[in-house]
């Protein structure tokens, strides 16, 4: 049996062969969603998919794209976004 | 709308969203820029157009203007106002400077070592034909993927850094 703190959805049943010939079942932390772009849903390369207090311990830069939006869209909306925030300063003058 | 003295927005990379002035228009379709550096952080590099928002701010500078030329001419026009950048201080330029003397030493150092290697190796003509022409091209960024034989130079100066990198420490302590 697992401890009452594993039986629940958020743990993964692995299948572990022991020395002994028996199949153990180990209890893992499942991993987080994959990381998406904020608008076209497209995935996110360079965020970690790891549990939070694992992505706390990494430094800044490898945490996200070091790039206005980065870890949040995905270059081609970031560029996007940034060329429209252009047009939109200078609409005026 | 790309021309000399243009001031533009960078859209990808990590320099994305600041703003740079058109210093040349080179062939195939790129354009060698700078922010300059001290003031928005954009380093002088040459540029596909692509990766370039045009602004309707425009600058007077001859082509291939130093980074103090386009500085002046950003006083000038009164572009820092325009654009809401601060106005670098003496320190910032300074600390700009000494960085592209850094560089421009560590590229003279590259170019001499490839050409020694050239006449070696005879079996790999086409690797050596290749090398030359990268590092004319940004001889800056391919400092850390050089050779076996290049990477001893290379650890002598990573050995400085630590050095200072104590120093610094030691420094706010003592106050």
């Amino acid at each position: 049996m697992p401890t009452p703190a594993q039986r629940s959805r958020s743990f993964r049943k692995r299948r572990v062969a022991t020395p002994g010939g028996k199949i153990n079942i180990h209890y893992t932390k499942k991993k987080p969603a994959v990381p998406k772009c904020g608008s076209c849903g497209k995935r996110l390369h360079g965020v970690p998919r790891a549990l939070p207090s694992d992505v706390k311990k990494l430094p800044k830069s490898r945490k996200r794209p070091e790039r206005p939006y980065g870890g949040n869209l995905c270059p081609e909306c970031a560029r996007q976004k940034i060329r429209i925030k252009n047009m939109e300063r200078w609409e005026n003058d | 709308m790309i021309e000399t003295g243009r001031v533009c927005v960078k859209t990808v990379g990590r320099e994305a969203g600041k703003f740079c002035v058109i210093l040349d228009v080179l062939k195939d379709g790129f354009v060698l820029v700078t922010g300059p550096k001290a003031a928005t952080t954009v380093k002088r590099r040459k540029c596909s157009i692509h990766h370039v928002e045009p602004t309707p701010v425009t600058v007077k500078i001859k082509k291939n203007a130093s980074d103090d030329d386009v500085l002046a001419a950003y006083k000038q026009a009164g572009v820092f106002k325009k654009l809401g950048i601060k106005e670098p201080t003496a320190k910032e330029i300074e600390k700009a400077r000494d960085a592209e003397r850094k560089r421009l030493a560590k590229a003279k150092t590259e170019k001499a070592k490839p050409e020694a290697k050239k006449k070696e190796p005879e079996a790999e003509p086409k690797k050596a034909e290749e090398k030359p022409e990268a590092e004319k091209a940004a001889p800056a960024k391919k400092e850390p993927a050089k050779k076996k034989q290049e990477a001893k130079t290379v650890k002598k100066p990573a050995a400085k850094k630590a050095v200072k990198k104590t120093t610094k420490k030691a420094e706010p302590k003592k106050k």
